[in-house]
């Protein structure tokens, strides 16, 4: 009985997200590449939920903070602005922080829209942007992945 | 209140003297005062460190040891295990100068570890590496574990003061705490 409970429990619950699970992520307020500090952090959520074998774990809407890990240029001298974005973390109810790293697979270029000389390049390691004065407007999609094996603790009863 | 006194104790030693290893009686006060908890900080936890002094590929050489300063504590279930301002240490890998114009400087480096009173805590950390051609193109890849990357287009590669690492803790680590109050 006891065992076909613990069964049950299994299937129902995830006992961990693995490394490498992909997590969607948008940025919440605006970047300036003018403005911006390297290491300054930045408010990121959830895009959409995160299932794993068909039970969300990670809710749609739970914030996460994200990093700028380098700044270069900062559009002086006419030289482009470069910045990068790498998620660092969803910050779980309860307070845990669930480690995130850049996810390299999504690669390519997009317009930011207002600034035509912008482009924005999303890769695993986070974003580039170039140009004399890079935005990055809130809702502006980045995705990452779980860093390592995540045990999720058991939910209550 | 004992356990308090300790963690003040412990931010003192780590944040103004870091290079003094804490008074060795520090382990039986703490194991008198409440039945130990160990507390496991996970593999993988990430701690924020800045850097303390500029580290370029011009005045630096590959085994150069620098010094890094944790920025946020590292906490777990409201307890701290890691304080800001305890010291952490980072090694050049290698460094190369910009040499002839428009050559671009190359330092790589990596995170040592966290000295949390004499105790090092080892740290991995990662970045990209990335150079940025004529026209911003930018090529991007991760430098393996442990090695941060920096690639400075005709300037020498640096790593300045007050810049921002992410290191990673590279084993789980036991902390004996006391229990809470």
């Amino acid at each position: 009985m006891s065992l076909l409970l613990a069964a049950l429990l299994a299937a129902a619950a995830p006992a961990g997200i693995p490394a490498g699970t992909p997590v969607p992520l948008t940025t919440g307020e605006a970047l300036d590449s003018r403005t911006a500090r390297q290491g300054q952090r930045v408010a990121l959520s959830v895009r959409s939920d995160v299932a794993i074998d068909g039970m969300t774990v990670i809710r749609a809407g739970t914030p996460a903070v994200g990093e700028i890990e380098e700044l270069s240029g900062k559009g002086m001298f006419g030289k482009a602005g470069r910045l990068t974005l790498t998620p660092l973390f969803v910050t779980l109810p309860g307070g845990r922080r669930l480690f995130l790293s850049g996810r390299e697979s999504q690669r390519g270029t997009r317009q930011v829209a207002g600034a035509a000389v912008t482009t924005v390049l999303l890769s695993g390691l986070g974003m580039f942007i170039t140009g004399k004065s890079a935005v990055v407007p809130p809702g502006t999609p980045i995705e990452g992945e779980v860093r390592s094996d995540f045990a999720l603790e058991p939910a209550a009863p | 209140m004992t356990a308090s006194l300790l963690l003040a104790a412990t931010l003192v030693a780590a944040g103004l003297q870091p290079t003094v290893p804490p008074p060795a009686e520090t382990a039986p006060v703490q194991a008198g005062a409440a039945a130990p908890a160990a507390l496991v900080l996970p593999k993988g936890t990430m701690i924020r460190l800045m850097v303390l002094n500029e580290v370029n590929s011009r005045d630096h050489k590959a085994g150069h040891r620098f010094v890094l300063r944790v920025d946020e504590d590292v906490a777990d279930n409201g307890r701290t295990l890691i304080p800001t301002g305890a010291k952490a240490w980072g090694e050049v890998v290698s460094a190369e100068g910009t040499g002839s114009v428009g050559k671009s400087g190359r330092l790589n480096a990596r995170l040592l570890w966290v000295d949390l009173g004499g105790r090092r805590i080892p740290v991995t950390g990662e970045r990209s590496s990335s150079g940025s051609g004529g026209t911003g193109t930018v090529v991007a890849g991760v430098v393996g574990l442990g090695v941060l990357g920096l690639l400075m287009k005709g300037n020498n590669a640096s790593l300045k003061a007050g810049e921002i690492l992410n290191g990673y803790t590279a084993a789980d680590e036991a902390f004996e705490t006391a229990a809470p109050q």
